[in-house]
């Protein structure tokens, strides 16, 4: 009740607008600076491992996690790519790149896999406004997340081949534009006491008492 | 008048957003409800056991759709529980501890209605969990605590033996404390972080510690309970020793409860050993 007399007193004060770009989610940061966060993406990151070797149980009980450090050509401050794999389904995987420096969310993320995003653009067809998985996100000039897919990943063939997670991860470095010394993809490890029963456990309903 | 063929695109746009992934031996169905984070809600359709079992696919709590799980906050569970209860929605824990909302029904017939009432349920909770009901200066100072506090006593306990924000009996997921030290195989010491960025938020952090602890002694596994540890933020802006002196002496009542203040971290070290 109280929020609710608020917005009525100050919207004498404010246009609507402000209210509505509240309730959308921009990140503030990447709309007044989006040249920079431009810059982040675009521009050379390096990555010092040629081996990334996922073993430790992540933040998330089911999912198995490694954090590597990446350098950013112009940018001191530390950075980071995080491999996130599910424990029970190796082919279900993310890469997020961090900068915590710069804002408090992964700044660009690859979902292999779970739920579709909806970019919420004027203009576009509702059908064309929903992104299944596979998909990378990143953020637009309003500073709102989008989730995309490259031609890669609309094409059905080469989809298919980017589930296996090393094809992927070097779809993703070309993407984000980081590299292994000069011109190479790091590769990924997945530690051989977790093996990922792939088939069974893509069905999430499956080895479940549902009384 | 409006043309009856604007009523048809809408109607083909909304239609056209059903969309499926085969899983094994599920289906997963992409519905056209989108959550205010702007994600579209999936339910897993499977047939087990001569009956159609409708599921979130342990979604909604492993992370998926919101990147931090499901909120603890008391405004949150309530919307929850209301949600879940209007639409007669079940739970189940796996194996591995994931925990799945789901429906069942036997008929065909009526498996639209339960992926209708699934997929709205979803999108509510998935919507209701992004409400900021705690204040941001309060939940800020409350993840910047917990992160130092974490930090300090991972460093000074061997990791393996400790637990962070861990429920006491992981099957029954009642009673949550910062830290739970496995100090021997038959004794725990339990840590619980007090603060607030208010003198009245302080209070309940306060009055949160206190119950836990007492529900704790008061469990199965009381015997099993060795110190019982409150660090207190002494640094928060909420924090006035007058006036929070004798609730805090409320805490002291309970056989091997001790208190730490933030800025004498140091003695941890000899508490914990």
């Amino acid at each position: 009740m109280d929020l609710l007399i608020n917005l009525l007193i100050l919207g004498n004060h404010k246009p609507l607008e402000f209210y509505l770009t509240m309730a959308t989610k921009t990140i503030q940061e990447i709309k007044d600076n989006y040249d920079f966060y431009n810059n982040l993406l675009q521009q050379r990151k390096s990555i010092f491992s040629s081996i990334i070797d996922i073993k430790e149980i992540g933040n998330n009980n089911n999912t198995l996690e490694k954090i590597e450090s990446i350098k950013h050509i112009g940018i001191e401050d530390p950075m980071f790519l995080i491999v996130d794999v599910k424990l029970n389904n190796h082919n279900f995987f993310q890469f997020k790149l961090r900068y915590k420096e710069f804002i408090e969310q992964p700044f660009f993320r690859y979902d292999s896999d779970g739920d579709a995003h909806r970019n919420k653009i004027q203009g576009i067809p509702l059908q064309q406004q929903r992104i299944t998985t596979p998909h990378f996100h990143k953020f637009d000039k309003n500073g709102i997340e989008i989730a995309y897919k490259t031609d890669q990943l609309l094409d059905e063939r080469e989809c298919k081949a980017l589930e296996d997670i090393n094809l992927c991860i070097a779809h993703f470095c070309h993407e984000a534009n980081i590299r292994f010394e000069e011109e190479d993809f790091p590769q990924v490890v997945i530690g051989s006491n977790t093996l990922g029963l792939t088939f069974e456990a893509n069905d999430p309903n499956s080895n479940i008492d549902f009384i | 008048m409006i043309s009856v063929n604007i009523f048809n695109r809408i109607k083909d746009a909304f239609g056209g957003l059903w969309a499926t992934k085969q899983r094994g031996n599920t289906m997963e169905i992409i519905t056209p409800f989108a959550t205010t984070n702007n994600k579209f809600v999936s339910v897993f359709l499977s047939y087990i056991a001569k009956e159609y079992v409708i599921t979130d696919g342990g979604w909604v709590s492993n992370g998926l759709y919101l990147e931090e799980g499901l909120p603890e906050d008391s405004n949150f569970r309530k919307a929850l529980f209301h949600f879940q209860n209007s639409f007669g929605v079940s739970e189940v824990t796996n194996r591995t501890g994931a925990l799945y909302y789901y429906l069942k029904v036997d008929n065909e017939i009526d498996i639209p209605s339960a992926v209708f009432d699934l997929s709205t349920f979803i999108q509510n909770v998935i919507s209701i969990a992004e409400v900021n009901f705690e204040d941001k200066k309060e939940k800020d100072l409350k993840k910047r605590f917990n992160a130092l506090a974490n930090d300090y006593i991972g460093s000074i306990i061997p990791k393996g033996k400790l637990k962070f924000n861990a429920y006491l009996n992981p099957d029954k997921k009642d009673l949550r404390f910062n830290i739970i030290y496995n100090i021997s195989r038959h004794q725990i010491y339990l840590v619980n972080y007090i603060t607030g960025s208010t003198n009245s938020h302080f209070t309940s952090s306060i009055f949160k510690t206190n119950t836990l602890f007492e529900m704790a002694d008061q469990s199965l596994l009381g015997g099993n309970i060795g110190k019982k540890i409150s660090l207190i933020d002494n640094t928060a802006e909420g924090f006035d020793q007058e006036r929070l002196a004798h609730f805090l002496l409320h805490i002291n009542r309970f056989d091997n409860s001790k208190q730490v203040n933030w800025s004498s971290r140091e003695e941890l070290k000899a508490l914990l050993n």
